[in-house]
């Protein structure tokens, strides 16, 4: 029914699908930002442990200007949050939605490989 | 020079949040340039950053929809003052120096037409999008910031006041709008009508 697609269509674009929205956006997680949250999957880090771990599985080093612009935003965009600690190294963690928005961007990069890899192979 | 006085670069607000655990990771890296210029590049971002959204995101808009209205407000306050509770004072100060200046009287009416528009471009964000071959498909994303919505509302009240004054205080018959050729509702300006 039409009127019901008005309200439905409205909440389907509106901005409150939170996750949804950033895989459109312009405003989507870097690459950078990507990197974070697949580091902080396994539990929650502060930012050297971050930097070393990123090295580790990705042997990309990022500059800790680099780092803390993207928890900026993954903070500000409600995909890290920070847990309390008395150190000054404050530790971040994944939040529901940062996993939800890392697992449609791993989808993503899956079926993206899938037709590469078939492409690849006709050639 | 130690790293951590790069610091300082950021804007206040972001020194404020992230000041503490951004020295505690400085001082645990090695020195180098490359960490020295990914830090000042970092930081001259974050200032843009900053100042683009200060000016252009939601939070710019209303600013700047507050902005632009507050002559509106005052005049609005000035009537209410004058012609509800006798206070001239305010209105009067007003009035004296922009007598016959039509185009500020034109300003405080469109103003608060202009802060609406400012205040829907941040609540409302319409996108036209290719669908297929000839179909087009227009989503509307909004957005219930609470400081747009309340700049919007009170546009919308100066609106509401501006209007109900020049269209019917003025009007022959109270309630009936006046047609055309009458004068134009914006005109002459209500410091002429005295």
């Amino acid at each position: 029914m039409f009127l019901l697609d008005v309200p439905r269509t409205l909440y389907r674009t509106s901005i409150y699908r939170r996750e949804e929205y950033l895989l459109r956006d312009p405003r989507a997680p870097s690459e950078a930002a990507m990197l974070i949250l697949m580091s902080l999957a396994t539990g929650p880090k502060h930012g050297y442990a971050m930097m070393t771990d990123i090295k580790s599985f990705a042997d990309t080093r990022l500059g800790p200007g680099t780092l803390y612009t993207a928890l900026a935003r993954l903070e500000e965009d409600g995909l890290i949050a920070p847990v309390a600690s008395d150190d000054r190294r404050r530790p971040y963690r994944i939040t529901p939605s940062g996993l939800t928005t890392l697992r449609a961007r791993a989808d993503s990069l899956r079926r993206l490989a899938s037709v590469a890899t078939k492409r690849l192979a006709t050639r | 020079m130690k790293p951590s006085r790069l610091i300082g670069l950021y804007p206040a607000h972001w020194r404020e949040r992230y000041a503490p655990e951004f020295s505690a990771l400085l001082e645990e890296l090695p020195v180098s340039p490359s960490v020295v210029l990914d830090v000042v590049v970092a930081a001259i971002g974050a200032r843009l950053s900053y100042m683009r959204r200060r000016f252009t995101g939601a939070d710019g808009n209303a600013l700047l929809a507050f902005i632009v209205m507050v002559p509106s407000i005052v005049v609005v306050i000035a009537f209410a003052l004058k012609f509800k509770l006798g206070v001239a004072g305010p209105f009067d100060a007003i009035s004296g120096p922009a007598q016959g200046t039509a185009i500020l009287h034109y300003y405080l009416v469109f103003a608060p037409w202009l802060s609406l528009a400012l205040a829907s471009r941040a609540l409302v964000r319409p996108t036209v999008r290719r669908s297929g071959a000839g179909l087009f498909s227009i989503q509307l994303q909004t957005r219930a910031d609470p400081m747009t919505l309340a700049i919007a509302s009170v546009a919308l009240l100066v609106l509401f006041v501006l209007m109900r004054y020049f269209f019917f205080q003025h009007s022959p018959v109270w309630g009936s709008l006046p047609t055309w050729p009458a004068p134009w509702p914006w005109f002459p300006p209500p410091w002429d009508r005295r």
